[in-house]
């Protein structure tokens, strides 16, 4: 077991647009530890976004160095960077970003069949349906997305994050698009979460929300502003 | 995997059915025209050989054109002169025929009478209905002795059993002649018919009917080791040497014609199926436009995928798989109405269908290639797209 989950040093991401060089993150250090709940904060522009797709090995790196779990991603290939995803990472979205075609149970079911664990179809479908069972949609597997409210289908998205067993929970804005009261109840399900000890990275913009998180991380212009670690035992 | 792209791939063309419908009918239609231009060019082929090869297979029937006096060739000698010059033929047998007039009490017909040896019934693949046919013996006799064709004894015999009756045959005096058989009823091959003729023994012909100057033509019996089509083609080649024209003679071989008419078929067949390849081909362009958008279309989902972990093989391996199952679909679709529209076109031209299985295959075949083939690119647009922009595609 590697103690730190996330290690970033010296990360640089910078993009060309037109002739203007944009320094998206401009020399990020950054630890989390395993079973660490950290916000990471900023305006947006600030950064963050990048930052997370760095995290989530959805984008690779211009220059610095982005370990997941103990795994360096920077000169990962596309097929690679997608196994690490698959294995290390599950992501939380705003919109849910849930397959619309496939009921709650297919969906969460995904995620497995890209991984080349040789669970079996039956396996697979059972750890679905217990994910399913443990954020309280024992009764909604065969409903599709549409016929889903808005805190069901973050939900089904949490136990699709959860189904691989990842190393980290990397939520963006995950209660961005509910109502306060669903949102509550969806940030006490990250929180039970973390006491079980998931690691969960939190990127939001809202100040309010981040603070519910045991540690934050606060971006501006591509760099780490603040850091509030107090928290962290 | 492959379960799931399948019933992923059945999922996305029940979602769209109006326009997988449309996108597939190029393929349908494609497939459908393939297997039914093969399947009824195989069903005509099958049905034209069949005629052709009733009168048997290994028979060349030689006849000459002219007068006794311009073909010396064709005297008693021509069957030893022939087969000693081409080999593969077991016999030759010469027969002769003219026109009269045939009476039972009333009914008088005019027919045709041929003048055969008794084997002639055999070569031609000739059954009787009733009776039996006349033997060597009769026609050294000269025995007056005839079998009649099945339409000619109806006509003649309308009462009833026309064997061991008695008929009159005309030419400038009457004769009587004993019927021994009665024919069945054959298709009529090439203008030949048996049912309104009948037949009496060779020299009884020559003695008692007219002289015999020259045969009206030679039943050639090839032997069954030799082929047929060679034999023919000899048995012109060497006519052309002894008499240098080819206006004194006609050959007619089913063997060659069965040859023909399969060379003529098979290109044909050949020819429509090229036609009918092309609305295959445009079919598959088809595909290909549905596949791109559908790519488009789908950006979120593509992204959503890559999010949690699929690499772009598996991308490109699912939209493959799509368009294969789609293609494959429509393809035996097009199966089933090529082969509907064969068995209709069949029955209303009275042949017996053939379903042509290399046309099934070729068209199942055709199809997956169609569907990787025009698959491929989409599939491999899908497969890079850039997961970030396709997660925030809207």
């Amino acid at each position: 077991m590697v103690e730190n989950v996330i290690s970033i040093m010296d990360l640089r991401k910078f993009y060309l647009v037109g002739d203007f060089v944009v320094r998206a993150l401009d020399g990020i250090n950054l630890t989390i530890k395993r079973g660490a709940f950290t916000a990471i904060m900023g305006p947006s522009g600030s950064g963050k976004s990048t930052l997370m797709n760095m995290i989530g090995c959805l984008d690779s790196p211009t220059s610095g160095l982005v370990s997941i779990d103990g795994e360096v991603i920077n000169a990962m290939d596309e097929a690679e960077l997608a196994d690490v995803r698959n294995r290390k990472v599950g992501f939380i979205f705003q919109q849910f970003n849930l397959l619309p075609k496939l009921n709650a149970l297919d969906n969460v079911m995904t995620p497995l069949l890209y991984s080349h664990n040789g669970m079996s179809g039956k396996e697979r479908k059972e750890r679905a349906e217990y994910l399913l069972e443990k954020v309280g949609l024992k009764d909604r597997m065969r409903h599709r997305p549409s016929e889903l409210s808005g805190g069901q289908k973050q939900r089904v998205a949490i136990a699709r994050a959860l189904v691989n067993n990842p190393a980290i929970l990397l939520a963006d804005e995950p209660t961005g698009a509910l109502d306060s009261r669903t949102g509550d109840q969806i940030m006490s399900l990250f929180m039970d979460l973390n006491e079980e000890g998931r690691t969960i990275v939190f990127v939001t913009h809202d100040r309010t929300l981040g603070m519910k998180c045991r540690s934050q991380v606060y971006i501006r212009d591509g760099k780490i502003v603040d850091k509030d670690v107090e928290r962290e035992y | 995997m492959l379960k799931e792209n399948i019933k992923l791939a059945l999922f996305s063309m029940s979602a769209n059915k109006m326009r997988t419908l449309l996108s597939l009918l190029g393929i349908m239609i494609g497939v459908a025209s393939v297997v039914a231009i093969m399947t009824l060019g195989q069903s005509a082929t099958d049905s034209i050989n069949e005629s052709l090869e009733i009168g048997g297979i290994n028979m060349i029937t030689v006849m000459p054109m002219g007068s006794a006096r311009e073909l010396q060739i064709f005297d008693e000698t021509f069957g030893n002169t022939l087969m000693r010059d081409v080999s593969g033929i077991d016999s030759v047998l010469p027969s002769a025929s003219m026109s009269a007039n045939l009476r039972n009490g009333q009914e008088t017909i005019r027919s045709t009478v041929n003048g055969v040896y008794s084997s002639y019934f055999d070569v031609n693949n000739l059954e009787l209905q009733d009776g039996e046919f006349f033997n060597a013996l009769d026609n050294i006799n000269r025995r007056q002795v005839v079998v009649l064709g099945s339409s000619l004894a109806e006509d003649l015999f309308p009462a009833g059993s026309a064997v061991g009756q008695y008929i009159s045959i005309f030419r400038q005096q009457s004769k009587r002649y004993l019927v021994v058989g009665v024919l069945s009823e054959r298709s009529e091959t090439l203008g030949n018919s048996y049912d309104n003729a009948c037949f009496i023994p060779y020299n009884t012909y020559n003695q008692r009917l007219r002289h015999i100057t020259m045969p009206s033509s030679y039943s050639i019996m090839v032997s069954d080791d030799a082929n047929a089509v060679t034999v023919a083609d000899d048995v012109e080649a060497s006519l052309f040497k002894m008499l240098g024209d080819d206006d004194y003679y006609l050959v007619y071989s089913p063997a060659t014609l069965v040859e023909m008419s399969n060379e003529i078929m098979s290109t044909f067949t050949l020819f429509l199926s090229c036609i009918a390849g092309i609305s295959l081909l445009v079919g598959g362009i088809g595909i290909m436009n549905i596949m791109l958008v559908s790519v488009v279309e789908r950006t979120r989902e593509i992204g959503i995928r890559k999010a949690l972990g699929a690499s772009p093989r598996t991308i490109q391996g699912q939209f493959l798989v799509e368009s294969i199952t789609i293609t494959i679909f429509g393809g035996i679709i097009g199966i089933v109405i090529g082969l509907t529209l064969s068995y209709f076109t069949a029955d209303y031209a009275g042949w017996n269908i053939s379903i042509s299985y290399s046309a099934i295959l070729f068209a199942l075949a055709f199809s997956t290639l169609v569907g990787v083939f025009f698959g491929w690119y989409p599939a491999l647009k899908a497969a890079s797209l850039d997961p970030i922009e396709s997660l925030s595609y809207e």
